[in-house]
């Protein structure tokens, strides 16, 4: 085993042991934040699957979140249905949405797939604020978390199990031969029709896989917060999720985690002590964007590398994969589709 | 190549990545550097009316028992941040005038900001109760965060006031137990009375509108409701997004109806750009407009220009009462930050004045929460609105006043009350349990016709 798989490993070993240790170490108030940046963690994981391995940003994933939290939200307080029907609902809510979104957005991409899901966000939250069975802008109040997890940290040890089997089922999807093709469709789509894959399907696939992440996501803040409101379906929801993503480390299944660790903490505890912490927190983005294009995470993967002598002999012997290669390769002039 | 070195080294990134992570949860547990604002009685005391101030007892009371710390939630950032700030200012003052003490123990405000988030303000409420271990939460600003809040306080049994958050629902159909609209009011509760008041006057055919969300649909349900009780009729009701840029097509669709008046109700920036378009298209001197109350508060009358005198509207606050408990309150609220007190201020004074007198009733005992809330539900008293009582429900039964906007010696412009509606329920003249069996005041259900006929 090389070092820096050691290294992992052992990073890897040491965040789970701390998360199963927090509800011991950390006041109630502290638990029930890591419970919320986990549960975003989860919902930049989603967008990170389309953005950073198929190459795809979405502006409108807050609509699938919002829909999964609408749909327990409608079975627990217009209904009074059991916790079984607020699950089954709100993830079929999900992916009903998310399937007709994909549908729409399969066959577009670049700027075209930007606005074609900025709009669908829209539409979301359009209908949530207007429908009054939603309860319009005030939202939907009333819902319980399943009597079984309703203390903190038992809420909190369900949310890291929801949460670890999602990331572990994403590994395997973003390491499987499925998980190549996306990063094909990230490469050049082109590419992909000529070696007979099908961009539009891949696309479509990837939308439902994310779409559903994304509504367990949803369904979790549901039971979180137990109330649900349009500011869920918002764009800047959206741009969030984005952004959290970014910040940590596009590309890679850990960086959205860091990066929504980053900002729930910016949002919820460091504005107790700084005023204008709106300010910090575009700041931050300014000198992710400026200064570490990888984001948190691979800024410190660089400096693994540059700093640590075994690991920069590693990464000199390392193969190069003819994938990673074809990245380079993307300058070759497109034909046009059709 | 040296494996110590190397070992070495991975121990130090492992090492950093803990410490990384430590830090990033450490930060959540308490500093005990928090922003505690406490009122100074000594230095601020002195500009204060010295009369009102011994009436109420709370002044030169030296504190005796532990302090208690309460929570202010407002959206001192975001779209409301000038409104929230108002309700901070407001809350800070009473203590600064009357002094920091009641019941014998000194108040310590802890302030958070809900950025007018629902998600934001429930993590703020959750801090304050859990980590802060507040003794009573006061705010938020807007409803829908005032509603996710109220959910979250029912279960922590900490009683939570509800000066500014309006949501007619709070009071009436989900009522909940410790959470009380003290200082507060209910949307419809102050455009029930100006519906009869447009019938009063002589108006037969109206049209509305209202910013198309929950409050919009509130303030117009209870205008209309009332209007068309009284044998008016409504014959268009408009209903514009929140942040509309331009009122010109609203404008044009009202002067075809030719309508005997318009009712009106508009928020923030979009109040400003309401009351400009209505000057500016010639209407306000061929049409009577009666406003909401936010249309007109003193927040936006200092942002208006002469486009805005005159103008009527209703409200539960009218800075130009003249009546000592509020022109004390307005001199002092000028004297202290230049400005006129807007209802966002009064409100949360009244919500202060209104803890301050139930802690002397308990001596201070606010963790006997039945004994502290069932004080809160006893009181009686004269505020800066006028008389303040709760009624079984937890809205506060006050006066509403018809207020015109008129301009002060000193130039500022202000609402001066021309007839006052005594004593109004929330329910208005309704029976409460017919009124409740009815919908809440939405898009749909605006009450029109013979009520209870058509819900």
């Amino acid at each position: 085993m090389t070092l820096t798989n050691r290294a992992k490993l052992a990073a890897l070993g040491f965040g789970l042991v701390a998360a199963v240790a927090a509800p011991y170490a950390f006041r109630p108030f502290t638990v029930s934040i890591i419970t919320l940046a986990l549960i975003f963690g989860l919902y930049a994981m989603s967008i990170d699957l389309m953005a950073g391995y198929a190459g795809l940003v979405t502006l409108g994933h807050a609509g699938v979140f919002a829909t999964g939290a609408y749909g327990v939200g409608y079975v627990a307080s217009r209904i009074g249905g059991a916790t079984g029907q607020q699950l089954l609902v709100g993830m079929a809510a999900g992916l009903v949405v998310t399937s007709i979104f994909a549908l729409m957005a399969m066959r577009v991409g670049g700027t075209y797939f930007l606005m074609v899901t900025l709009a669908q966000g829209m539409i979301v939250w359009g209908f949530a604020t207007r429908s009054t069975d939603l309860g319009a802008e005030n939202g939907l109040t009333g819902v319980a978390r399943p009597s079984a997890f309703s203390a903190y940290w038992k809420f909190y040890y369900l949310t890291l199990a929801i949460v670890l089997l999602c990331s572990l089922a994403m590994w395997v999807i973003v390491h499987s031969p499925f998980g190549l093709s996306l990063r094909g469709l990230k490469g050049s789509e082109t590419r992909l029709q000529m070696l007979g894959y099908n961009p539009a399907l891949t696309k479509f696939y990837v939308f439902m896989l994310a779409g559903l992440f994304g509504t367990v996501a949803g369904v979790m803040y549901a039971y979180y917060n137990q109330f649900v409101s349009p500011s869920n379906a918002v764009f800047a929801t959206s741009g969030k999720g984005v952004l959290m993503a970014i910040m940590g480390g596009i590309g890679t299944l850990i960086g959205p985690v860091v990066g929504a660790f980053i900002i729930v903490f910016i949002e919820n505890v460091l504005s107790v002590h700084i005023e204008r912490w709106p300010t910090l927190l575009g700041l931050l983005f300014i000198f992710t964007i400026l200064g570490a294009r990888k984001g948190f995470v691979g800024a410190l993967s660089d400096g693994w590398y540059r700093w640590v002598p075994g690991a920069r002999a590693e990464r000199s012997t390392r193969t190069v994969s003819p994938l990673d290669a074809g990245d380079d390769a993307v300058a070759a002039p497109e034909v046009k589709a059709n | 190549m040296a494996g110590k070195q190397v070992k070495r080294r991975k121990s130090v990134v492992v090492g950093m990545l803990s410490v990384v992570m430590l830090l990033l949860a450490a930060c959540g547990a308490p500093g005990g550097e928090e922003e505690v604002v406490v009122g100074q009685t000594d230095d601020a005391g002195t500009e204060a009316p010295a009369t009102e101030a011994t009436e109420g007892g709370a002044t030169e009371q030296e504190a005796t028992g532990d302090p208690i710390k309460i929570g202010f939630l407002a959206a001192t950032t975001g779209t409301a941040a000038s409104s929230g700030q108002d309700m901070v200012r407001g809350w800070d003052l009473y203590w600064k005038v009357n002094g920091d003490v009641a019941g014998g123990r000194q108040i310590q405000t802890v302030h958070e900001d809900t950025a007018g988030d629902p998600a934001v303000g429930l993590n703020k409420a959750k801090r304050l109760v859990e980590n802060e271990e507040v003794k009573l939460v006061v705010g938020p600003l807007f409803a829908n965060v005032g509603l996710a809040v109220a959910d979250y306080m029912t279960t922590t049994g900490v009683p939570n006031f509800h000066p500014v958050a309006s949501a007619d629902d709070m009071t009436q159909r989900t009522r909940m137990d410790n959470v009380l609209r003290v200082g507060g009011w209910t949307s419809s509760q102050t455009s029930h009375p100006l519906g009869q008041y447009a019938y009063d006057e002589g108006y037969r055919k109206v049209v509305t509108i209202c910013a198309d969300y929950a409050f919009g649909h509130e303030m117009c349900g209870g205008f209309t409701n009332t209007f068309t009780d009284a044998g008016g009729e409504v014959i268009k009701q408009l209903w514009n997004p929140l942040g509309t840029q331009d009122f010109g097509t609203y404008m044009a669709q009202i002067q075809e109806q030719n309508p005997d008046a318009v009712f009106a109700l508009q928020v923030g920036g979009d109040s400003v750009r309401y009351v400009e378009s209505w000057s500016s298209f010639g209407m306000k001197d061929t049409i009577p407009l009666l406003g909401g109350e936010v249309l007109l508060d003193q927040s936006l009358l200092r942002n208006m220009g002469p486009e805005a005198e005159g103008l009527i509207s209703s409200g539960k606050f009218a800075e130009g009462l003249d009546a000592p408990e509020t022109q004390d309150f307005v001199e002092s609220f000028d004297n202290e930050y230049g400005d006129l007190p807007s209802y966002y201020a009064s409100v949360s004074y009244i919500a202060a004045q209104w803890t301050a007198n139930a802690l002397e009733e308990v001596d201070g005992d606010i963790e006997d929460v039945d004994a502290f809330l069932e004080a809160v539900r006893g009181l009686e008293f004269d505020s800066p609105g006028g008389p303040m009582k709760l009624d079984e429900y937890d809205n506060p039964d006050q006066n509403v006043y018809i207020r015109e906007v008129q301009t002060r010696e000193d130039g500022r412009m202000w609402n001066v009350p021309i007839k006052t509606y005594e004593n109004v329920s929330q329910f208005w003249e309704y029976d409460p349990e017919e009124f409740l069996e009815c919908p809440v005041y939405s898009r749909e259900y605006q009450g029109k016709g013979e009520f209870p006929e058509g819900c």
